[in-house]
């Protein structure tokens, strides 16, 4: 059976348990985006999209999870961390246990207590095209709901964690995420999971309001054994600032995309991600910004570090639309190969369609400065020890800034995953 | 007589194939320090990668011998942390790296090699702070990424303010004074002599003779065609400056 | 926007004016059609019309069945539509295959005079003058190559130059041996099709250890209404040999688009070098981008022996749409690829090309400038694949690319691809993407240069990069034909 008949069998099971059964506009959605799915099917090399990467894996092996499943008596439970309100979601699943919300002034509710609120608001990113996309939108079930109003600064990073069970799972995840109006917050989506095999097919739509400042980190530290199509769609208003800092450590096979919209004059977009892959992980980050307005800057900086016979895939998008003068658009992609079967495939590209703009981009890949390692050397450390300090500058550029409450965090993952060559 | 601290006999060296150094003689012993002059391309740099075990330098024949036995098998690692330190002609840049945390890492890579316990963050500190001083060296450079946007005073402070911080029995100084003012020239000296002892060995390289009116030299070589053609005291170096090199080969 | 003096609103340089320059310069210097007596082959594409070319040709069977292959496989094969360009459907049954100048040729005294003029117009240094220019020249008049000249001296060093078709007759094992060897016949759609009906093309073989004294040239225009030009070369340089070879073409100012799909096919073996220039000037189409000439060609060298070298450098101004990525595999130790580009598209022309390098062997190199240049409504599009094979051990790419842009409708657009399969290769990928700036323009203005000139001096600037790997008559008409075709560009 193919993967789409696959899906569109479960779909036909589970259409009256899904989150949102009552509501027609949303099965009506659901079943345009499964017959959309039928038409263009799952990507294949010819996509050029998805030209360095397969999906099929996807098979007909993974079945989609829907509340009331049940994750089982022994599921991981990440450590609470205090300070952070959070939502916790095992195989898509939401969990009350793990979750907790306080702070004041900001709605934090799984989406499917709020899918009957949502209509404009669900699918309301263009981006939102591909084939996994529509999947999602058939058959999403549950996913966190924020919503941060204008002019409220959130302190602390709202965390939203989802946890896979490595057992054979399809979690369809959607998050709809609005930051109002002046509005101020962080978020720290992070995907972990046990070992075993399961299918995480998460969507992102976050909505940046005018002057809001936003941003959101997104952890893919799935276990080996994962395959992990992760979206993240941003639309921003005008002076809005968006950081969107992505970093895949985990998962057999990750993609994760990270489209922009700046759709208001004077608005700013950070993007950022870091892939560290070894054994024979792929890994590929896909990133596009489209200056539809004028006056706008976007900085795309982009990291992968590949070890054994890892492969990793670098597609990065500058458009500029017609007559957005104005714009300051720059990208940088860098790669990093520690081992003699590490492969990368890397497309750094530009759509300029105006022009009076500045956009730049540079790519490089290559190994570790000699100059460097034996400067290093010179001061005592090991080789082993130096090539992990390099690797580490290397790759921590792209934390640059990052939350404080989060930068520890984050640099102690790149750390973890240089030192003991396993993450647990 | 005591061990030499660093003994060079017969060495001839090549990068990429091509020989650099034809035979070269040297014998340093603990507290003394010798200048190796020579004009460009006598193989001076080639020396110090040479003693530092840089791999791109190749011992084709002849002996290094540190402390009496042979070091040419050793890694650049190993050497360091046996107490061969160099500072370098032109400081490598390690964007990402904070100077605090990769010399602590390297001062703790030396203390745990000399079974010394290591130093904890606040300890560091405090001799970093202690050392930097010594050196003329600004503060804030501490928190920034080894050497990069440093200007070139700073990148070479930074290498004598690590030399104080690793306290190696030989230094190798590979022309330190290039790219100084007479002010930084005159701070980077100070720091150099403050080190000087009767347990450490000096090498120190360079083309003028003006550093070493600061840092007087014990013993002067010039190194010439892959050769040191000529050895003398610290009145070599002033004929050098007197006369050029061409007189002297 | 800064405080300087906006330019495009001076009175100098109003709207009028800058129409009655675009007028001016708008016509397409080389668009007169030559009045001859031509054989052409009805439009239409069957397996007759391969025989007939086949025939037409006294063709041994061997390029019979080669042919045939190519078009079955052709047949099979679906017209790729990756590349971001956007142009009518070509109906392959309305092209005629097969046009030739009536009389049959035996030296160039028998060329007719109708076409020598019209070279001479073209100012290629054909008859005499191409002794003095020290330019050998292969004119390839529609399909039929009219005349070579220059052929003693080269022969009395062994080299061969001549058409494909009088190789095919006189050299016929070196062009089985060769032939499709560089660009299968299944490679793409285009080449597949160049592969059943090519008509004709250049030939040239450099002989072990020979310098060729003299740049070798090849002129194409297409002429007859309807046809299309499908030419082929192919270049051998046996070892320790050298190469200068150039190619120019244009085409009549037609209403209808055309069709060319040329294939080139570049061999250098161990120490050669080839070095293959190329200024495309076909019919761009008018400035309402009606007509002009769908530049579709499949150009491709291998560097089989170490230390080869191949260097392709292009200036592309004509064509309606253009679609090439002139490529190196670099199979031979530190063999080296090259590529320098520029490419301008103004009004309505459409331009999708790069290059690709393909490391295969242990140290090579690569080297890609590519400059491209939009204005009016022109779309332009830098693609390009560097791949490093597992293993080429200690490969090394840099690659820049520029754009420039003139103007508020045309775009820019730069889709490079990078693979690498080892981790010794260093790469650097550099891009940039500008506009003339204001400030750029008044100072030139200000020391008295006219606005035109500024700009021209200013594009000339952007491309020297490019120029400087061109030999010297084709750098002075690359910058002609720069200046010609962005004039009026500026506003």
């Amino acid at each position: 059976m193919s993967a789409v008949e696959h899906f569109r069998e479960a779909y036909q099971s589970l259409a009256p348990s899904l989150a949102g059964a009552e509501l027609p506009w949303l099965k009506e959605r659901r079943e345009a985006a499964l017959d959309a799915l039928a038409s263009v099917g799952f990507p294949g090399r010819r996509n050029e999209d998805w030209k360095y990467t397969s999906v099929r894996w996807l098979g007909s092996d993974f079945a989609p999870t829907v509340a009331g499943h049940d994750p089982g008596d022994s599921i991981f439970v990440p450590r609470l961390e205090t300070r952070f309100d959070r939502l916790v979601f095992v195989d898509g699943v939401f969990s009350p246990p793990h979750s907790r919300v306080r702070a004041p002034g900001i709605t934090v509710r799984p989406l499917h207590k709020v899918l009957a609120e949502v209509e404009d608001r669900l699918d309301g990113s263009p981006q939102l095209t591909g084939a996994f996309a529509k999947l999602n939108t058939a058959l999403m079930d549950d996913g966190a709901y924020v919503e941060v109003p204008s002019g409220t600064a959130v302190e602390f990073p709202i965390e939203l964690v989802f946890v896979g069970t490595g057992r054979g799972k399809a979690a369809n995840v959607r998050n709809l995420i609005r930051v109002g109006d002046g509005g101020q917050a962080t978020f720290f989506e992070r995907y972990v999971g046990l070992p075993g095999k399961h299918f995480t097919n998460a969507i992102t739509e976050l909505s940046v309001g005018e002057g809001a400042r936003v941003e959101l980190v997104r952890l893919q530290k799935e276990a080996l054994g994962a395959y992990h199509v992760g979206q993240v769609a941003v639309r921003q208003a005008a002076n809005s600032v968006a950081t969107v800092r992505s970093i895949s450590v985990g998962a057999e096979l990750a993609r994760i995309e990270v489209r922009v919209e700046l759709e208001g004059e004077g608005a700013k977009s950070d993007l950022t991600g870091l892939s560290l892959g070894r054994r024979k992980q792929h890994h590929d980050q896909h990133v596009a910004v489209w200056h539809r307005v004028g006056n706008c800057e976007s900085v795309q900086t982009f990291k992968s570090v590949l070890d054994d016979s890892a492969r990793g895939v670098f597609t990065g998008m500058i458009g500029i639309a017609s007559g957005a003068d104005g714009t300051d658009a720059s990208q940088s992609g860098n790669n990093l190969l520690l081992s003699d079967d590490a492969s990368v495939q890397t497309r750094p590209w530009l759509e300029i369609h105006a022009d009076d703009v500045k956009a730049a981009h540079g790519a490089t890949v290559g190994k570790l400065d000699e100059d460097a390692l034996f400067y290093l050397r010179q001061r005592g450390l090991s080789e082993k020890r130096a090539r992990s300090i390099l690797t580490y500058a290397f790759a921590n550029a792209v934390l640059e800034g990052a939350n404080a409450e989060l930068a520890g965090r984050l640099e102690a993952v790149i750390w973890e995953w240089l030192g003991s060559g396993e993450w647990k | 007589m005591t061990t030499p601290l660093l003994e060079l006999k017969n060495v001839h060296a090549s990068v990429a194939g091509t020989p650099i150094l034809k035979g070269v003689n040297l014998v340093v012993n603990p507290g003394e320090v010798h200048a190796i002059m020579g004009p460009n391309g006598a193989g001076k740099s080639t020396l110090s990668k040479l003693i530092t075990g840089h791999p791109d330098y190749e011992l084709t024949e002849g002996q290094i011998l540190y402390k009496g036995e042979d070091i040419a098998e050793m890694e650049p690692d190993e050497r360091a942390r046996a107490g061969i330190f160099m500072s370098f002609q032109y400081p490598v840049e390690i964007p990402g790296v904070s100077t605090s945390f990769f010399l602590k890492a390297a001062v703790n890579a030396s203390r745990r090699e000399r079974g010394e316990p290591e130093l904890d963050a606040m300890d560091f500190l405090k001799v970093a702070r202690t050392k930097m001083k010594q050196v003329g060296m600004p503060g804030d450079l501490l928190h920034r990424a080894v050497n990069e946007g440093f200007s070139g005073g700073e990148k070479k402070k930074n290498e004598i303010f690590q030399m104080a911080m690793l306290e190696p029995t030989l230094a190798v100084l590979d022309e330190t004074d290039s790219g100084l003012d007479v002010d930084a020239l005159r701070t980077i000296s100070e720091g150099v002599n403050a080190m000087r002892n009767d347990e450490r060995g000096m090498v120190v390289i360079t083309h003028y003779q003006r550093l070493l009116d600061h840092i007087v030299p014990d013993f002067t070589h010039i190194l010439a065609g892959g050769k040191i053609v000529k050895s003398g005291g610290a009145d070599l170096a002033k004929q050098v400056e007197a006369s050029g090199y061409e007189g002297l080969a | 926007m800064s405080s300087q003096p906006d330019v495009s609103s001076r009175p100098s340089s109003g709207q009028a004016e800058v129409d009655e320059i675009l007028d001016q310069h708008d016509e397409y210097k080389y668009g007169f059609v030559t009045d001859m007596e031509q054989d052409v082959l009805p439009p239409g594409l069957d397996e007759s019309v391969i025989r007939f070319i086949s025939a037409k040709k006294d063709e041994p069977e061997w390029l019979l069945e080669w042919r045939l292959k190519a078009f079955a496989a052709w047949q099979k094969m679906e017209e790729p539509n990756w590349q971001f360009v956007t142009y009518a459907d070509i109906d392959y049954q309305a092209i005629s295959y097969f046009a030739a100048p009536k009389k049959k040729l035996e030296s160039i005294d028998e060329v007719d005079p109708e076409i020598l003029e019209t070279f001479e117009k073209l100012g290629i240094p054909l008859h005499e003058r191409a002794a003095l220019a020290g330019v050998a020249v292969d004119a390839v008049f529609d399909s039929v190559s009219v005349a070579t000249t220059f052929k003693d001296k080269l022969h009395d060093l062994g080299i061969i130059f001549c058409s494909i078709s009088e190789a095919v007759r006189e050299h016929p094992e070196l062009v089985r041996q060769y032939l499709g060897t560089v660009v299968p016949v299944t490679d793409n759609y285009f080449a597949a099709l160049n592969s059943a009906v090519f008509t004709d093309g250049s030939f040239v073989y450099i002989p072990k250890g020979v310098k060729c004294p003299m740049e070798l040239s090849t002129y194409f225009r297409i002429n007859a209404a309807n046809t299309g030009q499908f030419e082929r070369t192919l270049i051998i340089a046996d070892e320790s040999s050298y190469v200068s070879y150039l190619e120019g073409c244009t085409a009549p100012v037609r209403k209808e688009n055309q069709l060319h799909a040329a294939v080139v096919e570049l061999v250098a073996h161990t120490d050669a070098k080839i070095k293959y220039s190329t200024v495309q000037n076909w019919y761009p189409g008018d400035k309402d981008g009606n007509g002009g000439i769908y530049n579709f060609v499949t150009k491709r060298g291998v560097c089989e022996g170490d230390r080869s070298h191949i260097s392709w450098t292009q200036v592309e101004t004509g064509s309606a749409v253009t679609w090439k990525y002139p490529s190196c595999v670099l199979k031979g130790e530190n063999s080296v690829g090259e590529f320098y580009s520029v490419a301008l598209t103004n009004n309505h022309q459409q331009a999708d090309t790069g290059t690709k390098m393909v490391h295969l062997g242990k140290g090579t190199t690569s080297t890609i400038v590519s400059k491209g240049i939009s204005a009016g409504k022109g779309q332009q599009t830098y693609r390009g694949l560097v791949s490093i094979g597992p293993k080429a051990h200690n490969a090394r790419n840099h690659t820049q690319c520029d754009s420039l842009l003139l103007g508020k409708e045309c775009g820019a657009h730069t889709f490079p691809y990078v693979d690498v399969r080892n981790a010794s290769a260093v790469l650097e990928h550099e891009a940039s993407t500008s506009k003339i700036s204001e400030d750029q323009l008044f100072y030139a203005m200000q020391r008295g240069l006219s606005e035109e000139d500024a700009v021209s001096m200013i594009v000339n600037g952007f491309c020297k990069e490019v120029f400087k790997e061109l030999p010297m008559e084709f750098a002075v008409e690359a910058r002609k034909l720069l200046e010609v075709s962005l004039e009026g560009a500026v506003g």
